[in-house]
């Protein structure tokens, strides 16, 4: 079943000239991880608030075109209640926290929901583990590093247990073993409970060979789209302004060894290598 | 010159950020602090102008004990960019976020257009000249709050997370302009997490990890010791990474570049 | 200047028995003294003597829970108040009877910071919500408790906020550590407007983060922390009832004019 449906969708700021959004097409399946990429400005977190119902309900402006997320429009669906099954964590962590400590910010959700004390508890204990901040559950939310801040706006979502997962920008501050950890994180999310994850990302190199879809924007728009591996075979033949894995851009570099073939992981690059002789 | 000496310092007297911290910056250098999330690191930064003083030890920036200037005196010549460039803006326009400091330091209004205007081109954001920062996709912030304080040239330029939400053209430019600063004998301090970023900005590396400085070397040689860099919860770049990995003995994997790293495997295949 | 003041001011839990005590009993307590400091009203009954002990007692107590220091910058941001309190106290006794000027003054004066330091026992030991969960069970109702919480809850944030812009603009050369006051008091001033600006817009960001949140989603909301009166609240709670009692008899007794 389709979780995502774009059509024709166009959006302008209140008072810009400029369109954020042109004529956008895009279809998303239940339980597809979809990297969303293209160069800073490209529209990547104006998608995000038209998904989620953000825009145009918060912020007004000129909106044409169709969006469905789970059947429902949200356009006309209040927030909060689309919020139930789709998740987001802004680019901005600062924006997304208020409760005053760690434990409180990721209950806050799940007690607006209504659900009961235990099942709080659990969930809140399980969020703060996945994302390996147990021990800062007591600390005031103003008092975190930049990543800290970071690890509990994905907690508080986390604990939501959405359907849909919008995640802007989730790795910006995190270190990379906190990094490898949240992607591996989605991926069990996605094989036990049929998450849908759409992430927006330069950090191209992370996600590509875990999506099962790469999506491209540029100003406003798809340029273009399809499986990680052609998608960034084709960033490399027509230079798209985006981040490709310096794996991949090696194996640009030694295709008359490779016989073409675009690598998206180390470790599929070494085998590759050692198949074609490169080895003791 | 910017000297840590033995810097300890604690949020509220509770929270323990820095434990110790002492190293040396030299003029023209490019350093940048590396380390898990909550080592320290923008509690190094904010240390540099005066934002937080040492509770024990000096920090000591050209001669000046921190604690004997205020941050309005150093920052002329100390500038530092925020981690999140949402609490650097405090004005309507982008414009006036570039011209707020430059007036403060005494530019003529002609110096200020022209000087905002250039750096408003430099860093891709002429068009957005009368929007509200506020307004601005995550990247165009981040530039936003570099060109800010790169406008007014401080002799120290200390940028925390330069390349969150930059996408590949910005990355390069951000290369190009660090090492011209370098090579005008600015100081440049960057802390960051981007490995691959490092691998092609190739600076001094200095490893933090809870509140120490656990290593402190040339990126070469710091991003390609598995264990060092395990301990900051780091990982290292794909080019040595693969490097290391292929089963032939011989290969030299301290190289970060592609191209490097293509010529070392080009190298084994002619070996045979 | 490092707005040390604001710093002070926000609620932090640092786990002492204070923190930990049902916010019910401490509430109570902050009442007791309220009562207390307006029971003693007449000169020459205890007025001076017993503020004073409210405060030291206050004090004593905040210090054990490690928030004596905000506490203290509570009094000195009272200050101009209380010299308010004096001025209207100098007038009006002055009419009344000249000849106990100096000790009416102080006693009243006294009182007063006796008064305004009753509620920073609960204010500084209790988290915003649980000061929520007290109310709701007061029976106050939930908008009005909501309200209130979130209230107390963007105090600190814009306590924040101040601190970004002094740092964003001391980072770009704005003076407020030095200079003569005139010019610290204009640096000061260049923060208001920015700051209103910037907290309209951090409340527009909160009322996105709450949509994501799922706020109003549900009719009914439940609570994650709930109250619990153990043993120590029950103990406590009952030494300060006693004691209060005693006080008010002293008060109201014939002893209390020749003890005090
Ligand atoms: N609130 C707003 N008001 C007006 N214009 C906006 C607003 N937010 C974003 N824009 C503009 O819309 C365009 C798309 O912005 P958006 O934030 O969606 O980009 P993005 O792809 O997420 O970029 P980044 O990778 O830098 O975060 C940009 O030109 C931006 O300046
Ligand atoms: N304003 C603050 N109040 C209290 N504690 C803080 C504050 N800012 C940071 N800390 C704490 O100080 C320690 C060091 O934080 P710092 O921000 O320097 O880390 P960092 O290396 O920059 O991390 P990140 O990579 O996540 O940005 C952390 O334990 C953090 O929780
Ligand atoms: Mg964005
Ligand atoms: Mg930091």
């Amino acid at each position: 079943m389709r979780a995502i449906e774009v059509r024709n969708l166009s959006y302008r700021y209140p008072g810009q000239s400029d369109y954020a959004l042109l004529d956008l097409n895009l279809n998303v399946d239940e339980g597809e991880i979809v990297l969303l990429t293209g160069p800073s400005g490209c529209g990547k977190s104006s998608l995000i608030r038209c998904i989620n119902g953000l825009i145009p309900q918060m912020y007004g402006g000129q909106y044409e075109g169709e969006v469905r997320v789970l059947g429902l429009n949200p356009a006309v669906t209040p927030t909060r209640v689309m919020s139930k099954h789709v998740g987001t964590v802004f680019q901005n962590p600062d924006n997304q926290l208020f409760a005053l400590s760690v434990e409180g910010d990721v209950a806050f959700s799940l007690e607006n929901l209504g659900l009961q004390r235990d099942d709080i508890e659990k969930r809140v204990r399980e969020a703060l583990e996945r994302v390996g901040i147990s021990e800062l559950r007591k600390r005031s939310t103003f008092e975190l590093s930049g990543g800290q801040k970071q690890k509990v706006a994905i907690a508080s979502i986390l604990a939501l247990s959405p359907k849909i997962l919008l995640l802007d920008e989730p790795t910006s501050s995190l270190d990379p073993l906190s990094a490898r950890s949240l992607i591996e994180t989605l991926v069990e999310l996605r094989r036990r409970d049929e998450l849908t994850v759409m992430i927006a990302e330069h950090k191209t190199e992370l996600l590509a060979p875990i999506a099962d879809k790469m999506v491209v924007m540029d100003n406003g728009t798809v340029i273009d789209e399809g499986h990680p591996r052609e998608v960034i075979e084709r960033a490399i033949r027509f230079n798209y302004a985006i981040n490709v894995p310096k794996v991949s851009q090696l194996s640009a570099l030694l295709s008359e060894y490779l016989n073409s073939s675009i690598y998206l992981e180390v470790r599929d690059l070494v085998d590759a290598l050692s198949e074609i002789g490169c080895s003791d | 010159m910017i000297e840590f000496t033995d810097v300890h310092f604690s949020y509220h007297g509770t929270i323990r950020a820095l434990d110790g911290v002492t190293f040396t910056i030299g003029e023209g250098e490019i350093v940048s602090l590396m380390g898990e999330n909550g080592a320290g690191k923008t509690t190094i930064i904010r240390h540099a102008n005066g934002l937080l003083k040492p509770q024990r030890g000096r920090v000591v920036v050209d001669g000046t004990d921190t604690k004997n200037a205020t941050v309005a005196e150093l920052s002329r010549k100390v500038g530092v960019i925020f981690q999140s460039p949402d609490n650097m803006f405090f004005l309507q326009t982008v414009y006036d976020e570039v011209a707020f400091a430059l007036r403060k330091f005494g530019y003529t209004p002609k110096e200020v257009e022209e000087r905002v205007s250039e750096v408003l081109r430099f860093f891709g954001l002429e068009r957005y000249r009368d929007r509200s920062p506020f307004t601005l996709s995550g990247g165009e912030k981040k530039r936003l709050s570099i060109a800010i304080v790169a406008a007014w040239n401080p002799k120290y330029l200390l940028i925390d997370e330069p390349t969150v939400g930059q996408d590949v053209t910005y990355r390069r430019l951000l290369v190009q302009l660090l090492n011209e600063f370098a090579n005008e004998g600015k100081t440049i301090v960057i802390s960051t997490h981007d490995v691959e970023f490092v691998a092609d900005l190739r600076p001094r590396v200095i490893l933090v990890s809870r509140g120490r400085v656990i290593a402190d070397g040339s990126a070469r040689d710091v991003l390609t010791d598995e264990e060092l860099l395990k301990r900051a919860s780091l990982v290292m770049p794909q080019v040595p990474q693969l490097l290391r990995s292929i089963p032939k003995s011989g290969v030299n994997f301290k190289l970060l570049g592609v191209e490097e790293g293509a010529r070392e495997i080009v190298r084994l295949f002619s070996r045979g | 200047m490092s707005l040390s003041i604001i710093q002070g001011l926000k609620y932090r839990d640092l786990g002492t028995w204070l923190h930990r005590l049902d916010p019910r009993v401490k509430l109570s307590i902050s009442i007791y003294l309220l009562a207390l400091a307006l029971l003693y009203n007449e000169l020459y009954r205890g007025i001076l003597v017993m503020s004073v002990s409210i405060i030291c007692f206050i004090g004593v107590l905040l210090s054990t829970g490690k928030v004596l220091r905000p506490f203290l910058y509570t009094l000195r941001g009272g200050l101009p108040i209380v010299m308010l309190v004096v001025i209207i106290q100098l007038l009006s006794i002055t009419l009344v009877d000249p000849s106990h000027l100096v000790y009416s003054t102080v006693a009243y004066a006294v009182r007063f910071i006796a008064f305004i330091s009753s509620f920073t026992l609960f204010f500084l030991t209790t988290s915003p919500d649980e000061v929520g969960l007290t109310l709701q069970h007061l029976r106050v109702p939930p908008l009005y408790t909501f309200t209130l919480v979130m209230a107390i809850k963007f105090a600190p944030l814009l306590a924040d906020e101040v601190q970004m812009i002094i740092d964003a603009q001391r980072s770009r050369g704005v003076e407020f550590e030095r200079g003569n006051p005139i010019r610290r008091l204009r640096s000061l001033f260049a923060v208001f407007i920015p700051l209103i600006v910037n907290a309209l817009r951090r409340s527009y960001e909160l009322a996105e983060a709450l949509e994501v949140k799922c706020f109003g989603a549900n009719e009914k909301r439940t609570s994650y922390r709930t109250l619990k009166f153990g043993r120590r609240d029950a103990l406590t709670m009952g030494s300060a009832t006693v004691i209060l009692f005693a006080l008010v008899m002293v008060r109201f007794s014939e002893l209390s004019i020749n003890v005090l």
